[in-house]
């Protein structure tokens, strides 16, 4: 990683952020004191079910969340040291797509079904490039369009969305992302609607991109599978809490949260293995009414109803492994035979 | 605007998407194509066209169709039933009604085009920058809209032409801004829904300006049922038009011009009938033209059958 010459300084840097939504149904806390940092050039993996915060987390740091929402943000989101959350609209929209660039979740609906494709991305050039001509901003968004592996970029670009596959509509949205040469690429579930094959092409394009020019990425994703592949970093989220962070591979072998635990027994094994998969039981908490002490007490099979996970939120703390912090008060009890009994359980009675 | 409508054709819709996905190339050209076929498909939509563009035609090649000067009067000729000579008979001051009403098309058509153009100018920029931007500035037009849209269409532009005088630009303006209300509302509802959508959140987020979003994204996704708004409320307007000339507060006699004829006619409503009869006919038709064109538009431009 090209990394190593400024790590003293993090690309991004979230301290104690918090998102507030104002309900008709009381006040919802969707991100609570939520803290981590991202290197030049570093994948970091934010892991969680749907509203664990995840999402939320990242559209309060571009400042997208939908005012009708009436979101109150505090905390710090630090990038490049800046903090996002006191730009002006103006700074903000300078930052948007050439300092930090987003690619949404679903392919299908984030390219305007009544521009041309390429229109589209010359449009995204245009936001930050006000001098130069059609012709040569039609040639860049042709040079985008061939760099995310589109073929025939010239027919391409006089196309409308719906001549697009879904893999080629994500594809256009990175050439889109990339357009300005962001430092920070931020992808929200960006293989969710895509079917297996295609979730890889997108995956490996993201690492090309990533090699190519040094870009940190953030990869939100339910999938921890994928993050074990792609993230230097991960966070694991619930309720809005972080729950457990640390390297991408410690985490995986070696999880140290009992909710990261549930996430990775939930995954499908792909090696012939005989193991049924095991769902987390229960949902996932309402956020406008958290359950006292720990979010995960009702649903975590180390809990067992013991006074202190019912009463005291538990906060990140070291635990074995380079940066590696749980927010468990029993973490200790999750040894290696513990995690195994946990994950390979067979069939529960039912 | 209509519900019902708008989700059955929703449910549709997933067909002819696949077919274009598997026809990639020519996919554009066919669902041009589609819309003028499911125009075309439409009986009453082709009755409306046809309505319209006869009325059209007449109105513009009226010197060469006519032999009769619309304003010349002939006091020999007066209140001539229809015969062969005046297909439509004279009036009180034996002017021929057919060339009165040849003529007076042109009146109404321009009047309503251009009070609707009017409208379209003013409320749809209006609409938009209420819809997108909220907030107090949308509170602040809301209101006014609110306000406007208490007086009924015709009230607002009868008080409107007391304010700017008689004579057809007054028309012209009044009608349209008694129109523009409803305008707003459309393309307001119109950026509300819009501004949820992800492509407009992307847009967003590669920076792109408010401005920029609104009249590219905003507008270019609002055009068709801008296009299918406007056609209805031609009909509309050329309704208050003519009855503001009804009134005498239109475009002034001996000028013609069918709300004006009528009110010229309604004196001989039991001796000689037709001479009011003809111009409400024609106003009737060509309200009824527009409202079936329009219909038939709305159809065939449904976003809904557009999305994917």
């Amino acid at each position: 990683m090209t990394s190593a010459s400024n790590t003293s300084e993090p690309l991004l840097s979230l301290k104690n952020l918090s998102v507030q939504f104002r309900t008709g149904s009381g006040v919802v806390r969707a991100v609570d004191d939520v803290s981590y940092e991202l290197n030049p050039g570093e994948t970091l993996g934010v892991v969680g079910e749907s509203g664990s915060g995840k999402s939320v987390t990242v559209m309060s740091l571009m400042r997208l969340l939908p005012e009708a929402s009436r979101p109150t943000v505090t905390g710090e989101a630090l990038f490049g040291g800046r903090d996002l959350l006191t730009l002006s609209n103006r700074e903000l929209r300078a930052v948007r797509g050439s300092g930090i660039a987003l690619v949404p979740q679903d392919p299908m609906t984030c390219l305007d079904p009544v521009f041309k494709v390429g229109k589209q991305i010359v449009e995204a050039l245009r936001a930050h490039d006000q001098k130069s001509r059609y012709s040569a901003l039609r040639t860049r968004a042709i040079e985008l369009l061939e760099m995310v592996g589109i073929s025939q970029p010239e027919r391409r670009f006089d196309q409308y969305p719906h001549q697009f596959s879904g893999g080629m509509r994500q594809r256009a949205m990175i050439a889109m992302a990339m357009a300005n040469k962001p430092k920070l690429l931020i992808a929200d579930e960006p293989t969710t609607a895509l079917d297996v094959t295609i979730q890889a092409q997108i995956l490996e394009l993201l690492k090309e991109m990533q090699r190519e020019m040094s870009i940190g990425i953030v990869l939100i994703t339910h999938d921890l599978r994928l993050v074990s592949e792609m993230a230097d970093k991960v966070v694991v989220m619930y309720a809005g809490h972080v729950v457990e962070r640390g390297d991408g591979r410690t985490v995986f072998d070696n999880p140290q949260h009992p909710y990261t635990l549930g996430l990775m027994s939930s995954l499908p094994q792909a090696s012939g293995s005989d193991r049924w998969l095991r769902p987390i039981p229960g949902n996932p908490p309402s956020l406008a009414n958290t359950p006292s002490g720990c979010p995960f007490h009702p649903r975590c099979a180390l809990a067992n109803d013991r006074a202190e996970c019912r009463t005291s939120l538990p906060v990140l703390r070291a635990v074995a492994g380079a940066d590696h912090r749980s927010a468990c008060h029993f973490t200790d009890e999750l040894t290696p035979q513990k995690q195994a009994e946990l994950t390979s359980a067979r069939r529960a009675t039912a | 605007m209509d519900n019902t409508r708008a989700d059955s054709s929703g449910s549709v819709a997933h067909a002819p998407n696949t077919m274009q996905m598997m026809s990639m190339g020519s996919a554009s050209r066919r669902r041009r194509g589609g819309r003028w076929r499911t125009f075309l498909r439409n009986r009453a939509a082709v009755v409306g066209l046809v309505i319209l563009v006869v009325f059209i035609l007449a109105a513009i090649l009226a010197p060469l169709l006519t032999p009769y000067n619309p304003s010349q009067q002939d006091l020999a000729m007066v209140l001539q039933p229809p015969s062969a000579a005046h297909w439509l008979g004279t009036d009180g001051s034996g002017r021929d009604l057919l060339a009165r009403i040849m003529f007076g098309g042109q009146y109404t058509l321009i009047i309503g085009l251009l009070a609707v153009t009017l409208a379209v100018l003013v409320g749809v920029p209006l609409g938009l920058i209420s819809g997108y931007l909220g907030g107090w500035c949308d509170m602040i037009i809301q209101r006014v809209t609110d306000i406007m849209l208490s007086f009924n269409t015709f009230l607002l532009a009868l008080a409107l032409v007391a304010v700017l005088g008689v004579g057809p630009t007054s028309v012209i303006i009044a009608v349209g801004i008694g129109v523009i209300p409803q305008f707003i509302r459309l393309t307001r509802g119109v950026a509300l829904s819009l501004k949820q959508r992800v492509y407009i959140e992307a847009a967003e987020s590669f920076g792109a300006s408010r401005a920029s979003i609104l009249w590219r994204h905003l507008l270019r996704n609002a055009v068709s049922s801008i296009i299918v708004y406007a056609t209805l409320n031609i009909g509309v307007a050329i309704l208050v038009a003519a009855g503001l000339g009804f009134l005498g507060l239109g475009v002034q006699p001996p000028a013609a011009e069918w709300g004006t004829m009528l009110s010229e006619g309604s004196q001989y409503i039991f001796s000689a009938p037709y001479v009011s009869a003809f111009p409400g006919l024609a106003v009737f038709l060509v309200v009824l033209g527009f409202n079936l064109a329009g219909d038939g538009l709305r159809d065939a431009l449904d976003p809904n059958l557009r999305r994917g």
